[in-house]
């Protein structure tokens, strides 16, 4: 029985890390008014391009830029429909999402399969590493764990502790009052939602060259709507994003361990989904929509002309 | 796809008649069709919840809930009955 726990719990933290970085992306997409829904579709575009640039060049670094910057680039047609043509954020953000599963598989049919030619490398922090039970568990993972783990505080501390971190959440409380004082609320909206496209890719890269790592058609299975209820869990904080990715990565590992034991996946591959209507529920409320300090001008669209 | 579930629990139940077994098999489709669409209809009439996301999660719900229904149909052995010349 331990040792069942200390392996779902070893599991989890690479299953939850493609979470974190989606949900990062997304706070900070939200946080400047801007929903994206095509989580899911950046993520595909991510693991796949990740996939397919570390295949060609053999450079798995390579392959984790790529997969951030096709991240932000799907991200920018989302931004430019919402921002600049003011468009329905749902709707847009859908179509992101059928875009990006549909435009992964075409580009995937070939990696379909293949193995990735050269392996993340694990790093076991000196000292920590072999401290008993949490060693294993805690300080020896991939690099990309690590990495999603110092931006937490560190996005924490750009959001609450910075120049640019108050115009982000001055944009998303009251863009015309943020645009009076002097901030470009076009300009913040852009980059806070190209730079959350672009995390959201990495987790893609998570999952594709780390995770897998192989490329499976739409591989991503439930994380993008994950994410997305995962940031109103979070109440649009990257601290209690890394607690939140956490658990339902620990969700999803679950459902593979407990497969034996005669629990169906199925069962437990609804629970997030589920989970996110139960969020969307409570969080409904205007009242409780300002208890948690939902973003008020999401899915807003801002135009100097209707103030 | 929703009402897939219930039709296939119901037709397990269905008499042999051929007629009226797909009778009730389309009765409990329509049922079970509406009954899914309620949720998002519910959440979105009375607490405003965007019914976007909610359809859109409560399609996935239905496509594990499908899985799971066949999985526990053939765990007890139950035999789904099928038309005859066709699925």
């Amino acid at each position: 029985m331990l040792q069942f726990i200390l392996l779902a719990l070893q599991a989890t933290i690479p299953a939850g890390t493609p979470l974190l970085f989606g949900t990062l992306g997304e706070v900070y997409s939200e946080r400047s008014g801007v929903l994206n829904l095509g989580v899911k579709g950046m993520m595909l575009m991510g693991a796949v391009t990740a996939f397919g640039v570390t295949a060609a060049t053999g450079n798995i670094w390579l392959g984790v830029v790529a997969a951030a910057l096709a991240g932000a680039l799907l991200a920018s047609i989302h931004a430019f429909a919402c921002i600049t043509l003011q468009l329905n954020q749902v709707v847009s953000g859908l179509a992101l999402t059928m875009l990006g599963q549909g435009l992964s598989g075409i580009i995937g049919k070939h990696f379909i399969g293949q193995p990735l030619p050269v392996k993340m490398v694990v790093i076991h922090i000196p000292v920590l590493s072999d401290i008993p039970f949490l060693g294993s568990l805690l300080f020896r993972h991939d690099p990309l764990v690590y990495l999603a783990i110092i931006l937490v505080p560190v996005l924490w501390a750009v959001l609450y502790r910075t120049r640019w971190g108050l115009s982000l959440r001055s944009v998303d409380e009251s863009p015309a009052t943020a645009d009076t004082l002097g901030v470009n609320v076009v300009l913040v909206r852009y980059l806070a939602t190209t730079f959350g496209g672009a995390l959201c890719g990495l987790g893609g890269a998570c999952l594709s060259v780390v995770y897998a790592p192989s490329w499976i058609e739409g591989m991503t299975a439930g994380a993008g709507w994950i994410v997305v209820a995962l940031t109103i869990f979070a109440m649009w904080d990257p601290l209690r994003a890394l607690l939140g990715a956490y658990l339902f990565g620990g969700v999803r590992v679950l459902q593979y361990r407990l497969q034996p034991l005669g629990i169906s996946p199925n069962l437990l591959a609804m629970l997030p989904f589920i989970f996110t209507i139960l969020v969307l529920w409570i969080s409904a409320g205007e009242a409780m929509r300002k208890r948690i300090g939902a973003p008020a001008a999401l899915m807003k669209p801002y135009s100097r002309e209707e103030k | 796809m929703a009402d897939a579930t219930p039709t296939i629990i119901i037709r397990h139940y269905t008499p042999e008649d051929e007629a009226a077994s797909e009778d009730i098999t389309y009765r409990t489709g329509f049922l079970g069709g509406a009954l899914w669409a309620l949720v998002p209809a519910i959440l979105k009439a009375r607490w405003h919840v965007d019914e976007v996301i909610t359809s859109l999660m409560m399609v996935y719900i239905a496509s594990n809930l499908i899985v799971l229904a066949g999985d526990l149909l053939a765990h007890y052995r139950i035999r789904v009955k099928r038309r005859k010349g066709g699925a």
